[in-house]
């Protein structure tokens, strides 16, 4: 850290919107971020971190929230994970509010963001630091989620799996903020599964998500918590994939559910699949992992699939996810949130859209 | 709160010796303003509430987020203070476990002394918090979802069923309150209305009737004296309260 001269005038600063939070970084390079603290307090605590000047990333109402639009779902980057877990996200992003739900406990939900968490841990080149978990990511990962990024040289969207170096470091340039997270609509059908240390708030040894997407009759699914990262697992989705009855909505065979799961806990050693890869989390036995892993793939994916009878629960989700869409829309503009997301036009990939989330030109 | 004032506090800041720039800010702590001046910016809200304004009931376990011995309330939340850096908690309502258990233990602080009595008691505080975030949005909660709320709180002394005792039983108090607060609105609202009545009718009296004769007091009828009963001098010219309760004590004996 630098001495008292390079201290801006300003040791915090508290920026009402994107925009100020950009000019109060560009103010204040050696700045360090602060969403909801839990991450960078651990370390200040510590000893680890000395910061000079904080801007403090809780108040921007644009970064606050969830979007849900017809084509894709907008999650601010300074939402709390309590937020994730309220009852709107519940219904139509069930695996991400189960996640938020295993992290920690209520005071340290109730100010841990979405954005800290995917972005705890080591900078390229920075100072080593302790290999975090990020529950949330494993989740976003299986359900295709883009990183939106904003700098003072504009919008950079990437998959988010790509935020990450091989050794679990966060990829995110200088001067540049964590503003949202896209994610594309899908049937609804999702599962998450965290093993921890002990049943109650703990780290994890393994967390596993998947989802199905019933229009394009695939299913994907990610595996992390044993790294700092998380990754996909394409060969056992392909694999479920064909052993799933679209038609009607079930999974005819029974031994699916075993037999998908040993798929997913054998791909823990396959190199190139989901290996480990940096750190590990928390340190068990192998073995242990490889079980561990194996209950939580059969869970998340009795979960997420039925052996039977998900065309109506799809149908239900339809419904709500509607509702919700209708009535956020108007809480929305009752309250006087921000009506955007802190998003650019267009998703990257994406269809264009067809009655989707209306957008002005960005920031 | 608002960001203008959240941006004063950092208008006050300056360089500390050494590259320990300070901040001079404001907090809300149990309702009243707590000004604080010359922090280190990356002071923790749990050093600050202790150390600088002496609310010493939040307690430092383990400065991790791990014990949840620092949990206090901010904008009605539990949230673990070791975690906040104190500048960020500018213009947030913060509660410490003081508001509820000085001078007078509410039912959460209340039904801890009789539960959890036995342990050291480091932990309670927090978990006090917890509790009382947990009822004040569940007014019956289940083991599970007790267990659930406390199981970011480590104490080293009891085991987790004195807690979900002490929850149940501290809910089961405060819905008694409720209910005898509602009923004595409901019972005041009525005697309002009695007393009305009654204002009325002795109106309405007044206006019709002659003067009254005097006449014994209704509630405190003359008993006849008894064999060997002690009679006050002059007591029985004065007909009225003190005089009965002699009679009374009298009577008693
Ligand atoms: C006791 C405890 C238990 C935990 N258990 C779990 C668990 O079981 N599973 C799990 O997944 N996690 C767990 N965590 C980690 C927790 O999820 C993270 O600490 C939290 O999500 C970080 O969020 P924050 O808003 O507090 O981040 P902060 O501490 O504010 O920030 C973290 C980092 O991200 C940067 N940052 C934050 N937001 C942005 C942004 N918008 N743009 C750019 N950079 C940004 C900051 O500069 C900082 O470097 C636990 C943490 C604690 C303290
Ligand atoms: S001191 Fe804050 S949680 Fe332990
Ligand atoms: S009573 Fe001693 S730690 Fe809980």
């Amino acid at each position: 850290m630098d001495s008292g001269t390079a201290v801006a005038d300003r040791a915090v600063a508290f920026p009402g919107s994107v925009r100020e939070a950009l000019d109060a970084m560009t103010a204040c390079p050696q700045a360090t971020l602060v969403a909801g603290g839990t991450e960078v307090m651990t370390l200040v605590n510590s000893g680890a971190l000395r910061p000079s000047c904080l801007v403090v990333l809780d108040r921007i109402e644009e970064l606050r929230g969830v979007w849900f639009g017809d084509q894709e779902i907008v999650l601010g980057s300074a939402t709390t994970c309590a937020d994730l877990m309220q009852s709107d996200v519940r219904g139509v992003l069930p695996a991400l509010a189960q996640a938020a739900r295993s992290i920690a406990s209520p005071g340290v939900r109730s100010r841990a963001t979405l954005g800290g968490n995917l972005l705890s841990g080591k900078r390229p080149g920075g100072p080593a630091a302790a290999a975090p978990t990020r529950d949330l990511l494993t989740v976003l990962v299986a359900l295709n989620a883009v990183a939106v990024c904003r700098s003072e040289q504009g919008w950079r969207q990437l998959p988010v799996a790509e935020l990450y170096a091989r050794d679990g470091g966060v990829n995110l340039r200088p001067g540049e903020l964590l503003t949202a997270l896209r994610v594309p609509t899908c049937g609804g059908r999702q599962g998450f599964m965290k093993v921890g240390t002990r049943a109650g708030a703990a780290r994890s040894l393994v967390t596993f998500a998947l989802a199905a997407d019933l229009s394009a009759r695939t299913v994907t699914c990610a595996i992390g918590g044993f790294s700092p990262l998380a990754v996909r697992v394409d060969h056992a989705g392909q694999w479920l994939a064909e052993h799933v009855d679209w038609e009607n909505g079930a999974i005819p065979d029974p031994t699916t559910y075993p037999r998908f799961a040993r798929l997913i806990a054998e791909g823990l050693v396959v190199p190139g699949s989901a290996g480990p890869a940096g750190r590990t989390t928390v340190a068990v036995p192998q073995s242990y992992r490889e079980q561990a892993a194996e209950v939580c793939a059969r869970r998340a994916l009795v979960r997420a699939l039925p052996p039977a009878g998900w065309l109506e629960q799809v149908a239900q989700y339809q419904q709500r996810a509607e509702f919700v869409r209708n009535r956020a829309r108007v809480e929305r503009a009752e309250r006087g949130l921000p009506p955007e997301p802190p998003v650019p036009g267009q998703m990257p990939g994406a269809q264009p859209p067809g009655g989707g989330l209306s957008r002005g030109a960005g920031a | 709160m608002s960001e203008a004032d959240a941006g004063e506090a950092g208008a006050h800041a300056g360089a500390g010796s050494g590259g320990w720039p300070t901040v001079d800010f404001e907090l809300t702590v149990n309702g009243a303003p707590q000004r604080v001046t010359g922090a280190w910016v990356g002071e923790n809200l749990l050093f600050v509430l202790r150390e600088r304004l002496g609310f010493t009931a939040v307690k430092d376990g383990c400065g991790e987020g791990e014990c949840g011995a620092c949990t206090v309330l901010m904008e009605g939340r539990p949230t673990t203070a070791c975690l906040v850096p104190a500048v960020a908690a500018t213009g947030l309502a913060i509660e410490t476990p003081e508001v509820h258990a000085v001078p007078q233990p509410d039912p959460v602080a209340a039904a801890l002394a009789v539960h959890a009595g036995a342990g050291c008691g480091f932990c309670l505080p927090g978990i006090g918090m917890e509790m009382r975030a947990l009822l004040a949005h569940n007014g019956k909660p289940s083991a599970a979802a007790i267990r659930e709320t406390l199981s970011g709180h480590r104490c080293r002394c009891l085991p987790p069923e004195r807690f979900i005792a002490a929850t149940r039983d501290a809910a089961k108090t405060l819905a008694h309150k409720q209910a005898q607060a509602r009923a004595q609105a409901d019972a005041s609202a009525q005697d309002a209305q009695d007393a009305q009545a009654e204002r009325e009718l002795q109106a309405e009296r007044e206006l019709q009737a002659e003067p009254q004769p005097p006449h014994e007091s209704p509630i405190y009828p003359r008993v006849p004296a008894q064999a060997g009963e002690r009679t006050q001098p002059g007591g029985r010219a004065r007909a009225g309260e003190n005089d009965s309760e002699h009679e009374q004590a009298g009577a008693r004996s």
